[in-house]
């Protein structure tokens, strides 16, 4: 069992942080919201609706976007490309077969200003297989935007990064369009705590403290899981 | 990648119009190299660019051949009519084929299209009635070309005609490689796990390429038909789809121009290998191909 029981909210606009031990079933729970896993019992909803049964690509033009723990981009094409297939899917124009890809300016122009608003425009040229480990990590981000979520799940966004870019990076979270509910999974507590409205911890597969980051700091069950502290009754 | 026209677009078909007027008594060998082209184009389209690989792919070259061809045999011998039906026909049996055999990956979609490959060929065989069997389809009665160009004996019109055909054929595929569907082809190649998570029918959108990739191949099958007003069983065969494969291997897969490097260099290396030394010819064939390779590992490290 890898998740179990587990009651999640997330409300429009909010900043949730998931946390847990490694193999807590973090990112198993993200697979299962996005639909990578089918749960055996349970439901998801996206907007009140049930979508427990729809497919990843349909709970996408929902408006659901996620990135992923590992870089997981097309590694050989640029920042640009990348950035751009997303739109066209958006928009859905990718089934279109006898115009050029890059004709389409609009798309185009649109790629390039998410980028500037990542700071990643100077980027936008360079294959991602070229790019600096932090770089690639918003690339990540980038994609998932583009699909224009209103719910956004972020795997672990800094993992990974040194300090400095981890500092960055949250620099961009706290610029995301203020509608979006986005859920971060993280292990830098730093960036949790300074990023999240609400913490939810998980262990074995199941949530064992949800509030705010100063209640789930001080929670004595978290404690000992991240620290070894006895919890005296 | 741009699509901006570069000369290494244009130069193959300077040098096949050029071909026409140097090699006057060589246009049958360039047809069959046209004919390749464009076959190989169409698997450049299936592996390069949307990253499927298939050992079959040869079962809609024959189904396009045998398409025109008996179309021609029982009356309907306008060759446009024939490529038309020929090209519906493989790509509606590419797009039903996609659909079962595009739910599998790696091995078991390479046996898959071997086997759908194997099962055709023995088909056409039993049915001689219809196809001729071993014989192969005889009678074809192929139209002259547009009402006006008869098929003639030194094989002008059929080059002219594969040269024709095999153009389009490459300005289509170009055009598709280069547009969205086209782009988003190289990104399931590249991540079809980041494709699903932006949104893209993964399997939709393969099975939309095997279909068109299905019907340039079955439109490459009817022109070498009416070219050469027979079919062979041989249209159906593994070591065709094995063949175009080494070919595409050989010009480079995913850049366009490597139908046009592979299919002339291994056709006309084994038309002159097997007049060379008609015995041995493969054994030379199979040394140019280790050295071909080897070689460009060694530039690639």
């Amino acid at each position: 069992m890898v998740a179990a029981g587990i009651d999640f909210r997330l409300h429009p606009g909010e900043r949730h942080a998931l946390i847990g031990p490694n193999g807590a079933g973090k990112t198993t729970f993200v697979n299962l919201v996005t639909g990578r896993l089918a749960p055996s019992a349970g439901r998801v909803l996206l907007g009140g609706e049930d979508v427990t049964r729809r497919a990843p690509v349909e709970r996408v033009k929902r408006g659901l976007a996620r990135t992923f723990q590992i870089n997981t981009q097309f590694m050989g094409l640029s920042v640009l490309e990348n950035v751009r297939l997303a739109i066209f899917e958006r928009e859905g124009l990718a089934w279109r077969m006898f115009r050029p890809a890059e004709s389409y300016r609009a798309v185009t122009g649109e790629a390039l200003a998410a980028l500037e608003d990542l700071r990643l425009g100077p980027l936008a040229h360079r294959r991602v297989d070229e790019l600096a480990y932090g770089e690639s990590r918003m690339v990540e981000v980038a994609l998932a935007l583009a699909s224009r979520p209103s719910v956004l799940l972020l795997d672990e966004p800094a993992a990974g990064v040194p300090a400095e870019g981890s500092q960055a990076i949250l620099d961009q979270l706290a610029r995301l369009p203020a509608h979006i509910a986005v859920m971060i999974i993280e292990h830098d507590m730093d960036l949790v705590f300074r990023f999240a409205q609400r913490v939810t911890v998980l262990d074995q597969g199941r949530v064992v403290a949800t509030g705010t980051p100063a209640e789930v700091q001080s929670d004595a069950h978290v404690r000992a899981i991240y620290f070894g502290e006895r919890a005296h009754g | 990648m741009s699509h901006r026209l570069r000369v290494m677009d244009v130069a193959p078909w300077a040098a096949a119009v050029l071909a026409l007027f140097v090699f006057p008594r060589h246009l049958q060998l360039g047809t069959q190299i046209l004919v390749m082209v464009l076959f190989v184009l169409s698997i450049d389209l299936l592996l390069g660019y949307a990253g499927i690989i298939s050992l079959g792919h040869a079962a809609f070259f024959g189904l396009g051949a045998y398409c025109a061809g008996i179309l021609s045999v029982r009356g309907i011998g306008d060759p446009l009519v024939g490529l038309a039906a020929a090209g519906a026909l493989s790509g509606l049996a590419g797009l039903l084929c996609g659909l079962v055999v595009l739910r599998t990956r790696g091995l078991t979609l390479l046996m898959l299209t071997l086997g759908i490959l194997l099962m055709l060929e023995e088909a056409a065989n039993r049915a001689a009635w219809l196809t001729g069997g071993a014989d192969g389809l005889q009678g074809m009665q192929v139209a002259p070309l547009l009402g006006l160009y008869e098929w003639d004996m030194f094989g002008r019109t059929a080059y002219l005609y594969s040269l024709a055909v095999a153009f389009i054929g490459f300005v289509f595929v170009r055009t598709l490689v280069h547009s969205p569907f086209g782009r988003s082809l190289a990104g399931i190649r590249e991540n079809a796990v980041r494709m699903e998570a932006i949104g893209a029918p993964v399997r939709r959108r393969l099975v939309a390429a095997y279909g068109l990739a299905a019907m340039l191949a079955g439109i490459a099958g009817a022109v070498n038909a009416q070219a050469f007003q027979f079919v062979a069983l041989n249209v159906l065969s593994f070591e065709l789809s094995g063949a175009a494969l080494i070919m595409l291997i050989l010009g480079g897969a995913g850049r366009l121009y490597g139908a046009f490097i592979g299919a002339p260099l291994y056709m006309i290396a084994s038309d002159t290998f097997a007049k060379l030394d008609p015995t041995y010819w493969l054994f030379w064939l199979g040394m140019l191909l280790i050295g071909i390779v080897m070689f460009r590992n060694r530039r690639a490290r």
